[in-house]
């Protein structure tokens, strides 16, 4: 087996990682390749990291529920809170916009 | 109290976002800067303190100052704007504001809230706009965070797509009103909410006459306003009234140049 010419990789790179590499290369004499190493420690912190990126997202679940719920529950329309003072809502105005909005457009 | 300006430095009119905007339309730069010279020398001679913010580069719509936020004593809920065009603002307002001491909070992004143009204090209760520029499911976030009652008003016509261009505190006990532009409900709550109301006509008001400031007795408002100084005499307020064509053309005249700090000043108007 000749030197292998050195590749070229960089942040754009396609090639797969190392590990995916070594099991996709054909096994030959029935030896079985070589596990890549792993790093127990970087292993903990990927786990970790994990665990936290989960715990933010629920957190942003839960607030975005809050939300929902404040927005839901606590809006009244004016015809709500006319109703809540005791009285009716009488249609003299008009509920119809009298000039259509125009599309929006920018100066090109 | 101090208000918060910005020279149009960067103005025109370059989208169309609202029903008086032309994209064909010039706008005059040095007559623009001359009705606003005269805003921010009236406020002067008043007696107020105006801080400028230096206005951005393809931010024309900046020079808007009272759609940056709504402001209550040291806090404030920042704008989230509806349209692209005018969100790149937000950072800067935020900043303006952080720098002076005022904590900022935000809705959602995708909540629409468009500050004080649709978020109007009348003594301790905040009349807020929706319809056109804010979302109705805002007014209960507002509510939460600046710890105040919220009265909610639809708007009707694109002409008056904001609050602020047909609803004006003129103190705790006293709006300008143009009826025209709200549902029948909404009509019925600012009659029963307010005891003093100047009923404005929708072609007075299309003059940007509501779009005012309220300082004292004084109201600070558009050339229309002087169809409105009988009204305003009667109740106890002398009308100032100014050129405000280069800013009509983009929707907006006095209010929507002006955001008072240290809440909305009525507090002491009154």
């Amino acid at each position: 087996m000749g030197k292998k010419k050195a590749t070229k990789t960089g942040p754009t790179s396609r090639r797969p990682p190392r590990a995916s590499r070594a099991k996709a290369r054909p096994e030959g004499g029935g030896g079985r390749a070589a596990e890549p190493e792993v790093d127990a420690e970087l292993l903990a912190q990927l786990l970790e990291l994990q665990e936290r990126t989960a715990a933010v997202g629920r957190q942003i679940r839960t607030i975005g529920e809050m939300v929902s719920t404040v927005m839901r529950e606590a809006t009244v329309t004016a015809a709500e809170m006319v109703e809540q003072m005791g009285g009716a809502v009488d249609a003299e105005s008009p509920t119809q916009p009298p000039v259509a909005a125009r599309p929006r457009r920018r100066r090109t | 109290m101090a208000i918060l300006m910005c020279r149009p430095d960067h103005y025109g009119v370059e989208y169309e976002i609202n029903p008086w905007m032309h994209v064909e339309t010039e706008v005059d730069g040095s007559m623009a800067l001359a009705q606003w010279q005269a805003l921010y020398n009236a406020y002067s001679l008043l007696g107020e303190r105006v801080e400028v913010v230096d206005q951005q580069p393809g931010l024309p719509d900046m020079v808007f100052t009272a759609n940056a936020a709504v402001v209550r004593g040291r806090e404030a809920v920042l704008s989230r704007f509806r349209h692209p065009e005018r969100q790149g603002e937000e950072p800067f307002w935020r900043n303006a504001l952080e720098r002076r001491g005022i904590t900022v909070h935000r809705v959602p992004d995708e909540v629409a809230f468009e500050g004080a143009g649709d978020a109007l204090f009348v003594g301790e209760r905040l009349f807020c706009g929706h319809g056109f520029r804010t979302d109705l499911g805002s007014h209960a976030l507002v509510s939460r965070l600046l710890d105040v009652e919220v009265v909610s008003l639809r708007l009707v016509d694109p002409r008056f797509y904001h609050l602020d261009t047909c609803f004006c505190p003129l103190n705790e006990r006293t709006v300008l009103f143009a009826p025209a532009a709200f549902d029948a409900a909404s009509q019925q709550l600012v009659r029963r909410l307010v005891p003093h109301v100047i009923e404005v006509p929708a072609e007075v008001a299309a003059g940007f006459a509501c779009n005012a400031i309220s300082l004292g007795d004084r109201v600070i408002s558009s050339l229309a306003a002087e169809r409105l100084e009988e009204p305003l005499h009667d109740a106890g307020f002398a009308t100032v009234a100014l050129p405000m064509s280069e800013f009509m053309k983009s929707g907006g005249g006095v209010r929507c140049l002006s955001l008072p700090l240290d809440g909305d000043g009525l507090a002491e108007a009154a």
